[in-house]
């Protein structure tokens, strides 16, 4: 049986496992509730950052006054 | 010239080593070379779809064409200070941070090996011009606070010794933006950026490894710092308000 810390291990660096390690897996995390918990929480932080994100409001303003130096930059010959 | 282009694409199709005399061959291939160019010029004057990671598209930025730095800089731009508000600088350190980005993207250009896509490249000045203005060294950690944190929370066999606090609870806390946004704070650059790239921007690992400059297992390491500091964070501050809520 795959213990607990490996399970946080495998799920939190998101590292890529064998099909025998992630079927253990799924049994695991259908047993045991911490674990699902865990795993929970992960997908929480996946939601509420992409959330947190996408309200970030990119000033218009700011961005074409970059461009227009940027546009500058990349005439001048090195 | 479109029509040479043309010529080109289909003679070599066709296997052009037909041609004999080597002198003819190099005359060719330059003319060849000419034709794609100036066809991507036109292509690029018509604003039509071009692929910026095509070598005709990075020789024209190479040769400094001004439509091509202007396009590259119109796709670009509007991402990195999106990213950059991301990694949590405020508007006007973005703007001064994406500026930096292209400043150095065009110093750098002739020396791009366009081994990785041309948005990974771009990430990556942005990634280190972002350690730059934070004072961050690139450098990855062996050790962590997180990591030996985490290691306390199991016991010897591998289990939990302080399980995750209970998934209602947390629910509730990550209903505050201004929370989570807390928590955000303290990841240091090289965790915050891998974790926007993979868990928002849905990136492939490949190219988040070449814009952070590390391997694959390492990356792992500093994504399983980064999402653990965050529930720690969160997890602190859930039961801090329910000791304090006790008290009252």
């Amino acid at each position: 049986m795959i213990p607990c810390r490996e399970v946080v291990q495998i799920l939190g660096s998101g590292q890529e496992a064998s099909i025998r390690k992630r079927i253990e897996m799924r049994i695991h995390l259908m047993m045991c509730r911490h674990c699902t918990a865990y795993f929970k929480q992960l997908r929480m932080l996946k939601k509420i950052s992409t959330k947190i994100f996408s309200s970030l409001s990119v000033d218009s303003s700011r961005t074409s006054a970059i461009e227009l130096e940027a546009v500058k930059a990349s005439r001048q010959k090195t | 010239m479109e029509h040479v282009a043309l010529v080109c694409h289909h003679l070599e199709s066709k296997n052009a080593a037909a041609i004999p005399c080597s002198d003819s061959a190099r005359i060719w291939k330059r003319l060849c070379f000419k034709a794609r160019a100036s066809v991507s010029i036109i292509a690029l004057r018509k604003g039509s779809e071009m692929n910026l990671d095509s070598n005709e598209f990075i020789n024209l930025l190479v040769a400094r064409d001004p439509d091509a730095g202007r396009k590259v800089v119109q796709t670009y731009t509007r991402q990195l200070f999106h990213a950059a508000l991301g990694i949590g600088f405020d508007s006007v350190s973005s703007e001064e941070l994406v500026q930096r980005v292209w400043a150095t993207f065009f110093e750098v250009l002739p020396k791009f090996e366009r081994r990785s896509k041309l948005r990974t490249f771009i990430f990556g000045i942005l990634y280190n011009k972002a350690l730059e203005l934070r004072r961050e060294v690139n450098k990855f950690e062996v050790f962590d606070a997180i990591d030996e944190y985490m290691e306390k929370r199991f016991n010897e066999d591998g289990s939990w010794a302080k399980p995750p606090i209970n998934p209602e609870e947390f629910a509730e806390a990550t209903e505050s933006l201004e929370l989570v946004e807390k928590c955000l704070e303290k990841l240091p650059v090289a965790q915050r950026m891998a974790f926007q790239l993979k868990e928002i921007d849905d990136q492939d690992s490949e190219e988040i490894c070449k814009i952070l400059a590390v391997s694959v297992t390492n990356l792992g390491v500093i994504l399983f710092r980064a999402r653990n500091r965050l529930r720690e964070c969160i997890e602190d501050r859930v039961k801090a308000k329910k000791a304090k809520d006790k008290s009252k």
